[in-house]
């Protein structure tokens, strides 16, 4: 018998992309340029939060640019762009502390599953719109008595004349106070036993008569996430998204969108930053902890660019995608803590430092449970390996 | 080029050190025997001369593969410290001379260098020793130095040599595109290449294990308290090998470049989480002398310290952060 062997592993690795050419780095000083003159207007808060952070106008101007739907074909208003050009301009995002919340969530999975699964109609009339910042999208799965079992989906959506009525309940619908449509997943036919089985998704126009949306405040006294109730509101026929019944596999392929992006490991970026314009380069605690960050972060990004690539030539990427959103949120999730380990500062918001302390310690308890909890995704890779 | 050279070279390399490494090998190597047939057949195969115009005249990049297959397969043999040696001399001018070469990985005392990884084996050893104004390039014969043998945790060779007595046979400046901590950086690389190697023996070792032990009447990887640690020994493997292949391509383009400490870093945090879990799901036969989870999981022990330990590289990179500024944080980064 052999000593090793590796081929047959049944987890593959994550190769590196390829450096990023010249063009690449053009791009990114473009959007550097442009952050440098709209973000820092911003307080330290809302740049703590970036992309849990709302302004519409902002995502207009963005999609000026271009740099909304950048990988979309031309005809809907995309600019065929590669994946790694997109997630140059979502890093500096990011790093930049850019309130990009009003069209991260459209620009990262409701358009482009529009694009894989929608009508050729929805791509004309949704996607342009997208590309230039104007439609929000949120994201309906979760619901009160469903969260990681999602499959067990309870909300329903019946066929009546010319279009289907929706009812029940989505829980943790973040932004949907302010976003122009939800993609959400119902039940179109058996019940929550059925589990997988007869579940369809659907782009929801949240003006339409019949649905309630109450916002629910967060620890933090942030109005982000609601409760978004169904009362038998009729959507038109055409609203379906993809096939009645194909819920189930268009929902695993949007999560996968949802989990390896660069928002997985630098939602405590900008607390970093603070953190080094108040360290002192002779405490070696500090150093070596700041040292270690380091190393973490450039290797997350190498495993999140990796999975970028592979989302450009089309490969399945569920379990990368898993394995960079754990190591990532466990990463942005220490960070607050390791801070204070650094400074024990009281939390009582006299400088920018404590400020964006406190915001991103109350944040990151969510990091590991937004997109799927650390254990489910624990499971997924679990189960992967013992097949 | 460098692609199709990669794969056919990650191919052979994979054929001849998974068909000539096994539980013997190691073994035998651990008891003081040289593996002279694996050394011949990887001379043979041209890995210890690949920087040889010559011969395959090829470059860092193309020799990453030949030294990921060696080190999943942890392969008891000086070949990543020959490589480092053979392309050291090269650099300075000097003709790399034939069989196992080593590395110095701290001569700033020449009668007195420590921990040299295969001393005993080698046949000539480079050092960079450093100088008032420049550093130099030096090539020992091994048989001219007085060798005191040490070993590491994992019993590897790593001795004390003695060159008060007799001087090198050649000597060079150290080019100046080099830095003169040139042996540390490629040293804390390479063992990061070899700990993602180990860390991905430790991983298919534990899984195989997982699925064929039973307790409590089902296979124990059917528990989730087991799968979940499977998955961390996972997400640690890619790491590792992520940060190790990033920072290889990076040294290839520039011997200054500090993603070798990233490297070493990252493939040391994720030696201390494998080795626990490997060991930890193994259970009691993996604490055993007989049974070959020790292979891998006390050679990280080992080169996790060596060329630099994780708090060593963390410091001098966090020193730089400090000292660049969180305004440049991230630019450093990209
Ligand atoms: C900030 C934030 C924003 C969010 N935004 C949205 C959104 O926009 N749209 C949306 O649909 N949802 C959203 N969510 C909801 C999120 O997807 C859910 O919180 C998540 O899926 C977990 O569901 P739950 O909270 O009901 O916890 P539960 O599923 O009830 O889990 C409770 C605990 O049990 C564990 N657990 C459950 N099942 C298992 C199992 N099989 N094995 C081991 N452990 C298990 C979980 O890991 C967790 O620790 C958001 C959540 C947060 C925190």
């Amino acid at each position: 018998m052999r000593f090793y062997c590796a081929k047959n592993f049944p987890v593959k690795v994550i190769a590196l992309a390829p450096p990023l050419g010249e063009d690449i780095e053009q791009l990114r000083k473009d959007v550097r340029t442009f952050l440098a003159e709209h973000v820092p207007q911003y307080s330290a808060e809302i740049r703590a939060a970036s992309w849990m952070s709302y302004d519409r106008a902002f995502s207009r101007s963005m999609g000026a640019r271009g740099w909304i739907g950048m990988t979309w074909p031309k005809q809907y208003g995309g600019h065929e762009r590669s994946s790694l050009e997109r997630y140059v301009v979502l890093e500096e995002l990011l790093a930049a502390g850019a309130p990009s919340g009003a069209h991260w969530v459209a620009d990262r999975q409701s358009g482009p599953l529009i694009l894989r699964c929608g009508t050729e109609e929805m791509k004309q009339s949704i996607l342009p719109r997208i590309a230039c910042g104007e439609l929000t999208f949120c994201i309906g799965m979760s619901e009160p008595e469903v969260g990681s079992d999602l499959a067990s989906v309870q909300a329903r959506a019946e066929r009546v004349a010319g279009g289907w009525k929706l009812s029940g309940t989505k829980l943790w619908t973040t932004f949907a106070h302010q976003a122009d449509y939800m993609i959400g997943l119902f039940r179109t036919s058996g019940t929550s036993t059925d589990k997988h089985k007869g579940l369809s998704q659907f782009v929801i126009d949240l003006h339409t008569p019949g649905i309630e949306i109450r916002t629910i405040r967060e620890l933090g006294g942030h109005d982000n996430f609601n409760e978004v109730v169904f009362r038998d509101a009729v959507i038109r026929e055409d609203s379906l998204l993809g096939d009645e019944g194909g819920g189930w596999s268009q929902v695993v392929s949007e999560l996968a969108l949802e989990r390896s992006g660069p928002e997985r490991y630098l939602s405590s970026f900008r607390l970093l930053v603070e953190a080094i314009g108040a360290a002192d380069r002779g405490d070696s605690r500090v150093t070596t902890e700041l040292g270690i960050m380091y190393a973490e972060l450039v290797t997350l990004r190498q495993m999140s660019l990796g999975v970028a690539a592979m989302l450009g030539e089309g490969k399945d990427t569920g379990i990368a995608a898993a394995v960079v959103k754990d190591l990532g949120v466990t990463f942005e999730q220490r960070i607050p803590h390791a801070i204070h380990d650094m400074f024990g500062r009281e939390l009582l918001g006299t400088d920018d430092l404590t400020r964006v302390q406190a915001v991103t310690t109350e944040m990151a308890p969510g990091f590991s449970l937004r997109g799927g909890t650390r254990e489910i995704l624990r499971s997924l890779i679990g189960r992967e390996l013992l097949r | 080029m460098t692609a199709e050279l990669q794969a056919l070279f990650a191919e052979s390399a994979h054929e001849l050190f998974s068909s000539e490494v096994d539980e013997n090998t190691l073994r035998a190597a651990e008891g003081g025997t040289w593996p002279r047939a694996l050394w011949k057949h990887v001379e043979e195969s041209g890995y210890t001369t690949l920087f040889d115009d010559d011969e395959l005249g090829a470059t860092w990049n193309e020799a990453y593969p030949i030294i990921a297959a060696a080190s999943e397969a942890l392969a008891p043999i000086p070949l990543a410290e020959t490589l480092i040696a053979g392309w050291l001399l090269r650099q300075a001018g000097i003709e790399q001379p034939p069989g196992p070469l080593t590395i110095v990985p701290d001569a700033s005392d020449v009668a007195h260098m420590q921990g040299v990884p295969w001393g005993r084996a080698a046949e000539h050893a480079v050092a960079v020793i450093p100088g008032a104004l420049e550093s130099s390039v030096v090539l020992y014969r091994i048989a001219h130095l007085r060798v005191t043998p040490g070993k590491n945790a994992a019993d590897e060779p790593r001795d004390t040599l003695d060159a008060a007595a007799a001087g090198p046979v050649k000597s060079a400046a150290l080019p100046g595109n080099l830095p003169a901590d040139v042996v540390q950086r490629f040293g804390a690389l390479v063992r990061a290449v070899q700990m993602a190697g180990a860390v991905n023996r430790i991983l298919e070792q534990s899984v195989r294990f997982a699925k064929e032990r039973e307790q409590f009447g089902k296979q124990i990887g059917s528990y989730q308290a087991i799968s979940h640690q499977l998955a961390i020994l996972t997400e640690e493997k890619i790491a590792a090998e992520v940060a190790s292949a990033y920072a290889w391509r990076e040294l290839a383009s520039d011997a200054k470049s500090n993603a070798a400490g990233v490297a070493k870093i990252r493939a040391g945090r994720a030696a201390g989480i494998a080795t626990t879990i490997g060991h930890a799901v193994h259970a009691a036969i993996g604490m055993t002398r007989e049974h070959t989870l020790h292979f891998a999981t006390r050679r990280l022990w080992s080169w996790r310290a060596e060329f630099g330990s994780e708090s060593h590289w963390a410091r001098k990179l966090g020193e730089d952060v400090v000292a660049r500024g969180g305004a440049n944080f991230w630019s450093d980064i990209t």
